[in-house]
């Protein structure tokens, strides 16, 4: 088994598109095939192998929509989920927004498919996991991780002739290193679309590496510190950023971006001139996908340019209602970043927090995009141009408007792993920030 | 039927939790009247396919999920879909390492190439140097089913008569002054197939329903807004549970707090304040001080690379003064209507139910087959208390949550008997923000509505309060419950743990607390 073709894909488009009934029918198309191997306590605990679809069904009569899904892809299950659909729709009410599918789409071609990751089988993941077993483990470190990679295939039609097909590729690996003392922990990350590219035993030796570093903390009192926030972290701040761009609730003066009386932002510096975010399908180093929400082809789009909100996100209905085009949303988050490696930034930083990793972030004031949330797995003070000792865990409670706002100095970008808030794939470069609000300490290691 | 229900079953079965689960008598194997037989005779190819093989034990499930989701906004229907999947899992034990594929194609060739793929797969990872898995014992079932409890399956009731009712929440709330409001229903129901090299064919179907709902007031002339969202409203249950709540005096009233909250001042500063939380609110500290904390496998660093790892370790055990003598909670996969109920879980174990904290003690945590014999020593409990669970065919079952519960006060009063023993305080109503840290010490919660307490009475209104506080010294900071007739069950429908992440869903039933001299700060 393998994930569809773009001949078998079109073909079940078009075997829904026969048996459909409606004014207007959509289709979505997920294939999806791959494994995973968990370890922990520096063993295997579970392991899986899963291939699946999903077949999406949106149907229309006038402006009255259905929707339908199932995971059968038979003459059969076709049938069946566009009867439900259009049950479905005949059932719903009128919708006053709705608009019509597209009559044309040219969807780019993200170059986000590798046969190295497709190929890559349960030998495979034992080989790679056993390497960073061995990598991180001895008398002083405890490994647990998590490495999974799949092929995914994604296609999109409607009966306006519209039709879309991308394939992709996915490797994840994360580990975390704990020495069995429960004194220190470290962690290491990262989600890519080449199998060729990941370096797992090498993680498991930043990770363990982090984690003999932390056994021993100079407590920190809470309060206002510069950061140095590595990628992955800086990546959560950008994708809580870039996820609420939507014009539509800006206007409606319940978004960070609203500004007084129906107002917006846009067009406001509010973070740093150092700070440019877009989104860009086509981005060599970490494309996105063909398509965004409505079927709409992804295109490049800089949310922030030097610190200015260069970019509002509006849906079909809201662009014609406001007499503007569309904006797709984001498919991947590219974060510009200047020449110099994470060391070198720290060589360059007279006193900061160096936060590894955050962890259970959540709004507190959507008004003006505070949130809170952990350090994690590795937190460290720089003194004098470098790592001095590690610090306690803190809570947080701060804004990335805010703390981008005060962004000095960047790393080089790079690929990041998937953690809560962030945007997949993301491209972010480790921030110096001089200003982060830690709020009280958290005991946890 | 009213959240409070659960009482009544719950005060009953107390007294019964240091009995053994109860193990049914073997039957012979050829009973299958109420089996499909095709789903008995794929099992067995699985089985027989994964032994042969080489496991020492299997199990199979296959199910057919249906979910339903109706998303609202003002007066239009927002989006709606209708999903169904199917497909089976083979998880397979060999060479003492656990094994698992999944398949959407449920048929005899190919249940017999998963069972040995994951049996491949598992005699791959042993390669690597482990310790083998040990399972506690359980009876077999060979002929047991189970359904959730309920009158009306959701999947019944028309779209039409969804949408008409989600709108009516919409509309109570715009026409009380809201500027947005938000509803959706979401139901789940799952047909689920258990056969395991044991003996045992477990046919189960599980219900669920839950409706969110949120509004919104928007002050534009200053740029300010404030919502109240609401998404606790779920249970075990069919159409019936939705309309027994009373949406529209609850929307109404929340409209009309959210106005109030949009002109409401938040506190000066960070103090120390004594505390009162509803059962609305609660329970998601419960969920998470307490429900997470007391994972076995958390506690043994099986999630130490993601959902993370636990204070409250096995070492622990009879010795960690939890809460104060007041608390006990009690886990449970056994009221009808609360979210983690079953009749079996994931590894054929029938629903338990046991104190996990007895009197501020710690004296047990959450288990599975494969957990038991790590703690026996401490616990002296040899059965799994049933607490495996897989979202979905195509994902492994694991240690999940089971109904987590705050035993209430059989002597304890009402809400406005715990405000009048504090003379500085605040009150705190539904489930707002919340983070906790990795091993559940350091927390943050606030709700949705936010009231001081002067001199035993409610003042006041404030917005954007948290409170922060440490798991042990908070629970032990416990002076007041309130007594049986305050209990209400509520619970969280998405509940993250594991890699690759899966869901469940689980209830915690509580009364109101009294929490004393508990941090509390201006959040936003």
């Amino acid at each position: 088994m393998a994930i569809l073709t773009e001949r078998e894909a079109r073909r079940i488009v078009e075997a829904v598109m026969e048996r459909a009934s409606a004014d207007d029918t959509i289709v979505s198309l997920v294939s999806r095939e791959g494994g995973n191997t968990r370890f922990a306590g520096n063993g295997v605990t579970t392991s899986g192998e899963v291939a699946n679809v999903e077949l999406n069904v949106t149907s229309a009569f006038g402006s009255r929509i259905g929707s339908a899904q199932t995971n059968g892809i038979d003459d059969e299950a076709i049938a069946a989920v566009v009867a439900r659909s259009e049950e479905a729709a005949g059932l719903a009410p009128e919708d006053p927004e709705y608009v019509p599918p597209l009559e044309s789409a040219d969807y780019p071609r993200p170059p986000a498919y590798f046969e190295s990751t497709a190929a890559h089988g349960p030998a495979e993941r034992a080989a790679a996991v056993a390497a960073a077993i061995g990598a991180a483990t001895g008398p002083d470190a405890t490994i647990a991780g998590f490495l999974e990679n799949y092929g995914v295939a994604y296609a999109t039609g409607n009966s306006r002739g519209v039709f879309g097909y991308f394939p992709m590729t996915w490797i994840e690996y994360t580990n975390t290193v704990r020495t069995p003392d429960g004194r220190g922990s470290g962690w290491a990350g990262v989600r890519l679309h080449d199998a060729d590219e990941l370096d797992a035993a090498g993680m498991a030796r930043i990770a363990a590496e982090k984690a003999l570093a932390s056994r021993t903390v100079v407590p920190l009192e809470p309060g206002e510190y510069p950061v140095i926030l590595e990628p992955v972290a800086a990546a959560v701040m950008a994708g809580a950023l870039v996820g609420q761009m939507s014009a539509r609730r800006a206007m409606e003066g319940r978004s960070y971006l609203s500004a007084p009386n129906g107002g917006t932002k846009l067009g406001e510096r509010l973070l740093a001139p150092l700070v440019t975010i877009a989104t860009d399908p086509l981005y060599g180093e970490a494309p996105g996908r063909a398509w965004a929400e409505e079927q709409l082809p992804a295109r490049p789009t800089t949310w922030y340019r030097e610190g200015r909100v260069e970019s509002l996100q509006f849906d079909r209905f809201w662009a014609g209602r406001n007499d503007t085009q569309p904006v797709p949303g984001s498919t991947n988050l590219v974060m510009g970043g200047e020449e110099r490696s994470l060391e070198e930034l720290i060589r360059g930083t007279e006193r900061a927090v160096l936060v590894t990793r955050f962890w259970y972030i959540r709004t507190l004031n959507p008004a003006d995009l505070t949130l809170t949330g952990l350090t994690r797995d590795g937190t460290f003070w720089i003194e004098g141009g470098r790592i001095t000792h590690a610090v306690n865990n803190f809570r947080w409670n701060d804004s990335p408007v805010r703390v981008f706002s005060g962004v000095e100095a960047m790393s080089r970008p790079a690929r990041v792993a998937d953690e809560d808030w962030v945007l997949s794939p993301s491209f972010v470069p480790a921030v110096r920030a001089s200003r982060f609000r830690f709020a009280s300490v958290s005991q946890a290691v | 039927m009213k959240r409070r229900t659960f009482l009544q079953s719950s005060a009953a079965v107390l007294g019964a939790v240091a009995l053994p689960a109860p193990a049914a008598p073997p039957l012979p194997r050829d009973i299958r009247r109420w089996l499909e037989p095709d789903d008995r005779e794929l099992a067995d190819v699985a089985l027989n396919a994964a032994a042969r093989a080489g496991a020492s034990y299997a199990d199979i499930r296959i199910s057919r999920h249906f979910d339903q989701q109706i998303r609202t906004r003002e007066r239009r229907v927002e989006g709606m879909n209708d999903e169904i999947t199917y497909g089976f899992g083979v998880r397979v034990l060999a060479d003492g390492v656990w094994g698992f594929a999944a398949s959407r194609i449920v048929a005899e060739d190919e249940v017999a190439r998963v069972a040995r793929a994951a049996v491949s797969q598992a005699k791959g990872n042993a390669r690597i140097p482990h310790t083998p898995v040990d399972l506690a014992p359980v009876a077999a079932f060979p002929d047991a089913e189970w359904t959730t409890p309920h009158e009306k399956d959701p999947f019944e009731i028309s779209v039409a008569e969804k949408v008409e009712f989600l709108l009516g929440i919409n509309a109570t709330a715009l026409d009380r002054g809201a500027d947005f409001a938000t509803s959706s229903i979401v139901f789940q129901k799952q047909e689920r197939f258990f056969a395991s090299t044991e003996g045992s064919y477990i046919r189960q179907t599980f219900l669920r329903v839950f409706v969110p709902w949120e509004v919104t007031a928007v002050d534009s002339q200053a740029g300010r807004f404030a919502s109240w969202e609401d998404i606790q409203a779920n249970a075990g249950a069919g159409w019936e549970f939705v309309l027994a709540q009373d949406f529209p005096s609850q929307v109404a009233r929340a409209t009309e707090l959210t106005r109030e909250k949009l002109a409401a001042p938040t506190l000066d500063a960070p103090a120390r304040k004594d505390l009162v939380l509803l059962p609305n609110h609660l329970w998601l500290t419960i969920h998470e001080s307490v429900g997470h904390p007391t994972e076995l496998d958390r506690a043994l660093g099986y999630e130490a690379n993601y959902a993370g790892t636990s204070f409250c370790t096995p070492d622990k055990l009879n010795a960690l003064q939890y809460a104060s003598e007041i608390v006990s909670f009690e886990a449970e996969k056994q009221e009808p209507h609360s979210l983690a109920s079953v009749g079996w879980d994931d590894d054929g174990v029938p629903a338990d139910r046991w104190l996990l904290v007895d009197g501020g003690l710690l004296v047990d945590f959450q288990t599975t087959r494969d957990q038991v014999h790590m703690i026996a020593d401490q616990t002296r409990v040899t059965r799994s208390h049933g607490c495996s669970y897989g979202q979905n065919w195509s994902l492994v079952q694991f240690q999940r949550m089971p109904n987590v519960n705050l035993v209430p006060d059989p002597a304890g009063g009402s809400v406005e008997d715990l405000i009048a023993g504090i003379d500085d305080g605040l009150l705190i109503d539904t489930r707002g923000s919340y983070s906790i840290d990795q091993q559940r010490y350091n927390f943050q919660f606030a709700g949705q509505g936010t009231w001081e307490i002067k001199a035993g009475k409610r003042g006041r209104m404030l917005r954007d309060v948290a409170y922060q506080g440490n798991t042990v010294e908070f629970w032990n900071s416990c002076d007041g419950l309130g007594g049986p007739d305050t209990y209400e069950v509520y619970g969280s429908y998405y509940d993250g743990k594991g890699q690759p992440g899966q869901v469940n869903a689980v209830s915690h039933g509580c009364p109101p607390a009294r929490f004393r001299q508990v941090n509390v700060l201006p959040a936003g």
